[in-house]
């Protein structure tokens, strides 16, 4: 709503400035306000994400949305990869105030290619209640986004499908596989899905008496 | 390339059905060959449709929206989506005990199937953009 309300671009510069404030408390290592830091992280990303992706058709053709999307879609993945490498090289060498240091200054560096940007976003509807906004926006969802409805929660389940039973599944841990015979057993304490995520593999006479994978 | 050549429903059906096919060959794999590689190679190349689906998936959303609203509409999407994975976590954690690990996955693999086909059928059918886009 706040995409829609807002300039876009200033929303995103805010929004990183204050990732970037809102990760300082890490420093003072206590563990309570990582779980707040990570909850304010995660509400600040909701606020971006949108405006982000709202954003992108108005600074780009038509015809080069799909190619820009592809863009940032492969530079966020290749940054997720360097920067876990890249944060447990700063670990080793600088501790966690180092990585939170780190992790200051990319939001701040952001926000300086934010500033830069040179587009104006004007905002729209200030005068309209949020709720009928968000009203107008649902009914938005018409012609080929209504079968976009559906594809969208199919692929969200099957991605969450694949997770459970993947994390479920994964060696590390506490699986045991066995392709040769077609089948697993698996249990995964650690994971949220270890009190039901897991299958029996072998015919019940057979079972691995004793092992960890039937403790579950 | 592909983003240029293809019309953004068409992008994301391709993707999507590519996606589903590679998990399927994946999860079923164990009946042919137990090689290591074989699903080291199977989780890298799956990653190409991943982010295809995903800048295809963003571009019809952009493309099919209105300026004015287009940023509570994507919102609303990615809570379907996040409301989706909630329930497909759910489904997989109980359903797993009956049916069998392998057969979640493969219904995963489905399920991706079933997505990139509806897409190809409906989406790329209309026009590219509705009237108050831009």
């Amino acid at each position: 709503m706040l995409a829609d309300r807002w300039d876009r671009r200033k929303l995103m510069l805010l929004v990183s400035l204050a990732q970037a404030v809102t990760l300082l408390p890490l420093l003072t290592g206590d563990l309570v306000l990582l779980n707040v830091v990570a909850a304010v992280q995660v509400g600040l990303a909701a606020l971006f994400e949108p405006a982000k992706n709202a954003l992108l058709p108005t600074l780009v053709p038509r015809e080069q949305v799909p190619a820009a999307n592809g863009l940032v879609g492969l530079s966020s993945n290749l940054a997720r990869l360097v920067g876990a490498s890249l944060g447990g090289l700063i670990l080793g060498y600088a501790g966690l105030p180092g990585v939170v240091l780190a992790d200051v200054v990319s939001f701040l560096l952001a926000a300086a290619l934010l500033a830069t940007l040179g587009t104006r976003d004007s905002a729209r509807e200030a005068g309209k209640p949020a709720w009928r906004a968000w009203l107008d926006g649902l009914r938005e969802i018409r012609g080929p986004l209504r079968p976009m409805v559906a594809a969208v929660g199919l692929m969200a389940m099957s991605q969450a499908c694949s997770w459970c039973c993947s994390w479920c599944s994964w060696p590390n841990g506490s699986a045991v596989v066995r392709p040769r015979s077609g089948c697993c057993a698996v249990s995964r304490r650690s994971a949220g899905c270890s009190a039901v995520c897991w299958s029996a593999c072998w015919p019940a006479n057979s079972r691995p008496a004793g092992s960890w994978a039937w403790r579950c | 390339m592909l983003a240029r050549k293809l019309a953004p429903g068409r992008l994301l059906g391709v993707a999507v059905l590519s996606f589903g096919v590679v998990a399927a060959l994946g999860w079923n794999g164990p009946y042919v060959t137990t090689a290591m590689v074989f699903y080291v190679a199977a989780f890298v190349v799956v990653g190409v449709p991943g982010v295809i689906a995903g800048a295809g998936m963003m571009s019809v959303l952009q493309l099919h929206t209105a300026d004015e609203v287009r940023g509570r509409v994507i919102a609303t999407f990615v809570s379907l989506s996040d409301g989706g994975q909630a329930l497909g976590m759910v489904l997989a954690g109980v359903l797993t005990p009956v049916l069998g690990l392998s057969v979640l996955l493969n219904a995963q693999a489905a399920l991706y199937l079933a997505a990139g086909v509806l897409v190809l059928a409906t989406v790329d059918a209309r026009p590219l953009l509705s009237r108050r886009a831009r």
